[in-house]
């Protein structure tokens, strides 16, 4: 520039002693001398810290963008119900949702083919709504940023489908360290509104890198909340709260769910399940047992068999922020036990943290430690004889309610 | 003998650099905005180490003096919804995107520092501080910069980490009806992890408007660039996977300038299946108080091509 004589030396330097100045001024806004120390020594001047009260504000969003939503219980449902398959729930509920909101784009391996990908989830969308449903290379982390860095943006919703849950480790940066992380690192302001659905696979014979439950591994990370629905009817209420709020949301499904019979809305899928509440499947007296997905047919099977008076409780948004903690506390004060049952290996499970807050909450209310079912300790294998021993069902809460038992004291 | 067809790749590599002719044709406003935001960000970065020295930058402060140029010369022309991100040596970008986003893209080296101006140096040095005033209210500090409304989408502190969301907002960008880009910048030892490659991936399977901009300073962390990897020309990582690549000096930031220019257009051709393939420029530039090997480091970049 000098050469061609654009600026001359003095003029560069002004424009060095210009940044320099207001660098200055910068600085001295913000540190001051150190009143304790020498001459010359700064400091950040007091006043200017963030309050170390906001350590935990905006983890994720106040849920004020529920105001106004409608969430129907199934028991004061009015709407018409036909029996169907949970997985109908699961496509018609994203059809639903894709006609009226040209924000949603569904994104995952091969959603865009097998009339619905591998499961049926995505039955018809494609063809319905064309650029809106993405199938995916095989790049979890790459697509699951992908969805991540939509959520950011804002103008769209992205719902990203791991084909089964162990992917995560795959995509375990975007998934933990940028998704779950984004809103609060980032000063706790911009949301992330994503919902990422994935399927319980055990009982399929996949074997060891295919099987896990990733409730327990998502629950480790604050920014995600997590939902889980036993029954079609719940299934449309918990997406329709999913697809509402600002923040990342982990849909859990069964492959034993799908091809389960069960009550399908047939003309109102817009209802939510009520933010944050759990459902009384069964009352009781003797033991609460909080469960989720799959296990909470298994647990009433269990509980059945027993003939112990049992209050069984299915959890349905299950991380720390959402879940129940009334209706759960309600329960303890009235039965005194506590069994949490869930159905994949114990490393990755998700009662650990449960049992660890119920005993600090209800300590006073509790005549027995916290009592849990889950599966054994490695991944479930191949062989169906090997899977079925790796896995908990009902006879494995059978099993944990008669622990129950002979904690009551009284046989 | 069995017959042997040499393969090309599909895309094409080049390498750009600045002729006497070339700045004598350059718009003497762009290079003085050019100058304006290198003194800016130089200044910033001496004062960010002089605090860091004094112990008053808590936790690391990685300084991207002598990689001004790079960021520069890509951000300046940007508008402010066009977005970038970038990794945890990352200030550079963030102050050329948030200057050129207050200023407009011009700057007045007789009055330099305006009111905005003033406030973009002070809230940035505020968050690396971790002070409440900062763009992330002290939470980001030095490696997680973000503001929105400049198109500052997040410095992020996993090496690769931020690519695969830049993906993402280009695919938004790309769907909302806009001819914006996304820049998103890395430095050598992303080129080899996975989020960087997987990305490639989909934007070239997808055609987002996504420019990688490799920050090719030689040295991840201690290991060199040679050590790391059989293929130290790094924008031919782009040629893999179908992506245009360019190779320009990023201590020239109207080479730099100019690779975008000439890479790329915010032509918006809906409907034609015809590839403008215009591809974003992204240099390197030298590591900080590292002297540059004769000839320069090349430092490459890779572009995207959009539909």
């Amino acid at each position: 520039m000098t050469r061609l004589g654009l600026i001359d030396e003095a003029g560069v330097a002004a424009v060095r002693s210009q940044a320099v100045e207001a660098m200055g001024l910068a600085v001295s806004e913000l540190v001051e001398q150190d009143p304790a120390a020498k001459r010359g020594v700064r400091r950040i001047r007091p006043g200017l810290w963030p309050d170390p009260a906001f350590v935990d504000v905006g983890i994720r969003g106040d849920l004020s963008e529920l105001a106004g939503a409608r969430s129907v219980e199934r028991k004061d449902f009015t709407g018409a119900l036909k029996p169907g398959k949970f997985i109908d729930a699961v496509w018609r509920v994203m059809d639903r949702r894709m006609g009226e909101d040209s924000r949603i784009v569904v994104l995952g391996e091969d959603v865009h083919r097998l009339n619905g990908g591998t499961n049926g989830a995505t039955k018809g969308l494609a063809k319905k709504y064309p650029g809106r449903v993405l199938g995916t290379p095989i790049s979890e982390n790459a697509f699951a940023g992908l969805g991540g860095g939509l959520a950011l943006d804002g103008r769209f919703r992205p719902v990203v489908e791991f084909m089964y849950p162990d992917f995560m480790w795959v995509a375990a940066d975007q998934v933990f360290n940028q998704i779950g992380k984004a809103r609060h690192m980032f000063g706790g302001r911009n949301p992330v509104p994503l919902v990422l659905r994935t399927k319980v696979a055990m009982g399929s014979g996949y074997g060891s890198q295919h099987l896990m439950d990733p409730v327990g591994i998502f629950a480790t990370s604050p920014g995600w909340r997590i939902m889980a629905a036993s029954t079609p009817y719940d299934y449309v209420g918990l997406m329709n709260a999913a697809l509402a709020i600002e923040d990342p949301v982990l849909m859990v499904e069964h492959v034993d769910l799908y091809g389960s019979e069960g009550e399908i809305p047939v003309d109102d899928l817009d209802y939510q399940i009520p933010f944050g509440r759990a459902a009384v499947r069964r009352s009781g007296n003797d033991v609460t047992v909080l469960t989720y997905l799959s296990m909470v047919s298994h647990a009433a099977d269990a509980i059945e068999q027993t003939g112990i008076d049992a209050e069984l409780i299915d959890l349905r948004f299950l991380d720390r922020a959402s879940l129940d903690w009334q209706t759960v506390g309600d329960s303890v004060k009235k039965t005194n036990a506590v069994l949490i049952v869930e159905q994949g290996a114990v490393g990755t499970s998700y009662g650990g943290w449960l049992a660890d807050e119920i005993q600090r909450r209800f300590f006073d209310w509790l005549d027995q430690p916290v009592q849990r079912v889950t599966g054994g300790e490695a991944s479930p294998s191949i062989s169906r004889v090997l899977e079925r021993a790796a896995i908990a069902r009902a006879e494995e809460v059978v099993a944990g309610l008669e622990r129950v038992r002979e904690g009551f004291g009284r046989i | 003998m069995p017959r042997v067809k040499r393969l090309q790749p599909g895309a094409e590599w080049n390498e750009l650099s600045t002729t006497a002719a070339d700045w004598k044709a350059a718009d003497p406003g762009l290079l003085a905005t050019m100058l304006g935001q290198l003194h800016l960000i130089r200044a910033f970065e001496e004062t960010v180490l002089e605090l860091a020295g004094e112990g008053l930058v808590h936790g690391p402060a990685h300084s991207s003096i002598g990689q001004e140029g790079g960021a520069v010369g890509s951000i300046v022309s940007l508008r402010s919804t066009d977005a970038v991100n970038g990794s945890h040596r990352g200030h550079h970008q963030f102050l050329a995107k948030a200057l050129t986003h207050v200023t407009k893209g011009v700057l007045d080296l007789r009055q330099l520092v305006t009111p905005e101006v003033q406030e973009v140096l002070q809230r940035t040095l505020a968050e690396i501080l971790g002070l409440a005033q900062g763009y992330c209210r002290g939470r980001g500090g030095s490696m997680h910069l973000q503001w929105f409304e400049a198109g500052a989408l997040g410095t992020n502190a996993i090496v690769g980490g931020g690519v695969p969301m830049a993906a993402g907002n280009a695919w938004a960008q790309q769907h909302s009806g806009t001819s914006d880009i996304t820049v998103t910048y890395f430095g050598d030892g992303a080129a080899n992890i996975g989020s960087v490659l997987e990305s490639l991936n989909l934007t070239s399977a997808w055609r987002l408007p996504l420019c990688f901009f490799i920050e090719n300073n030689l040295y991840a962390v201690s290991t060199t660039v040679e050590e790391a990897t059989g293929e130290p020309r790094l924008s031919g990582r782009a040629l893999g996977f179908g992506i245009p690549a360019w190779r320009v000096d990023g201590m020239d930031p109207l080479a730099v300038h100019l690779a975008r220019e000439r890479s790329s257009s915010r032509r918006w051709s809906t409907g034609s299946s015809t590839r403008t393939a215009p591809s974003r420029a992204a240099p390197s530039a030298t590591a900080p108080r590292r002297r540059r090997p004769p000839g320069g480091p090349a430092t490459p970049s890779i572009a995207s091509p959009r539909r």
